[in-house]
């Protein structure tokens, strides 16, 4: 038994993204270190351990809160889009940057004695029912374990093999990761240092992540509202308030969505779950005359719901029909991959107002 | 994504997210 041999499907867009996040790291690490060596010169000097372990921590800590940020705020503005299509090779970055903080501190603090510096780092201190002098070193083990795993299986290859909604939930783990991190902050760096800067900082992260996570999600949930006409079309809206080359979306009485894309003076009706993993294609774009899904940029042809070749994902899609400038869309589905003629909307009249 | 999924979102936030500032509230009092 074999397993075939998927490549990372490079394109021009993910080797800027990957060069940018690179970039904007050595910048970031280059003026934490000067601007260390500035603050605490002469008697107060700082070792250069000290320093990229301060670094590399801060850095990877804001890299999984920008993150984190890049879903919710994607759903709240389509801008983040083009930042959401490539969030792995940030979340990967995340774990290397942290796995540096990780290995410069377990080697300065716990590398120079007799035992192993992992024994050591777990075993010595137990003081388990402190808060202050509790071993927050645990947590930054805990959330670098759940940064590994997600690391690893951030391929197409493992997503393919655990199968989507494993997958998924096995990459909601950065949400504990999360916790874990403010955690070994909060009995870590802030009982050892009282900078007020910890708290403030941790505070403002946990404050903007749930208020953008909270806002996103009831905003979505608001727009479940369900208009049925009692004959097997669903209420989708007025022509003119699907966004030209996007699509509005509409839930269905038996659950599940369908997303009623606008390209061309034409609308075609697909399911709204990508085929990969679910991800909202209605929040996605028509680009080059394909439906492009925020998440991955998987693509689909609106008209059959076909991805182009060679790829072979298929989407269940709609009946359409326009009456009096308003959308409907069939309650059922066809079977993925069903071709539906689209409907013209210079065809239609008063279809645009 | 589907409507498990954005519920999960939605509801995970609302409970580490208060939890989190609860517990750096808890962590800044215990200061030595």
């Amino acid at each position: 038994m074999g397993h075939r041999y998927w490549h990372i499907q490079w394109t021009p867009y993910k080797k800027r993204y990957d060069a940018a996040v690179a970039v904007c790291l050595v910048a970031y690490l280059a003026v934490f270190y000067l601007a260390s060596r500035l603050v605490w010169g002469g008697a107060h000097q700082l070792s250069d351990e000290i320093i990229l372990m301060r670094a590399t921590a801060t850095a990877a800590a804001l890299m999984l809160h920008i993150a984190l940020s890049l879903g919710p705020l994607a759903r709240l503005d389509r801008r983040f889009l083009p930042l959401l299509y490539n969030r792995r090779h940030l979340g990967v970055a995340t774990f290397v940057v942290a796995a540096a903080h990780g290995a410069i501190a377990i080697g300065y603090y716990h590398g120079f004695g007799t035992v192993n510096p992992l024994l050591s780092l777990v075993t010595s201190n137990t003081q388990i029912r402190s808060i202050s002098s509790f071993p927050f070193e645990w947590f930054g083990v805990l959330a670098l374990v759940i940064l590994l795993v997600m690391a690893f299986t951030s391929h197409d290859f493992w997503l393919e093999k655990l199968s989507s909604p494993l997958w998924k939930r096995l990459h909601m783990l950065v949400y504990i990761a999360w916790l874990a991190v403010v955690v070994h902050v909060a009995l870590g760096a802030m009982q050892s240092e009282h900078s007020i800067m910890y708290p403030v900082l941790l505070g403002v992260g946990a404050v903007w992540l749930g208020a953008i996570h909270i806002l996103a999600g009831t905003r979505e949930a608001r727009r479940e509202v369900i208009r049925p006409r009692g004959d097997g079309w669903i209420d989708v809206g007025r022509v003119e308030e699907i966004p030209d080359a996007g699509a509005a979306t509409v839930s269905l009485p038996g659950g599940g969505r369908v997303a009623v894309f606008r390209y061309d003076d034409k609308l075609s009706a697909v399911t709204d779950a990508c085929a990969h993993q679910g991800g909202p294609l209605g929040e996605g774009r028509i680009v080059d005359g394909c439906i492009t899904c925020p998440w991955h940029g998987f693509t689909y042809r609106p008209q059959d719901g076909c991805a182009p070749a060679p790829f072979t994902e298929k989407l269940a899609t709609y009946a359409l029909r326009v009456e009096a400038g308003r959308v409907y869309v069939s309650d059922s589905p066809f079977a993925p991959g069903t071709p539906v003629e689209p409907v013209q909307l210079q065809e239609v009249p008063h279809a645009v107002a | 994504m589907t409507r498990t999924q954005r519920a999960w979102h939605l509801w995970t936030w609302r409970l580490i997210a208060p939890l989190a500032l609860a517990y750096i509230v808890i962590a800044l009092l215990a200061r030595r």
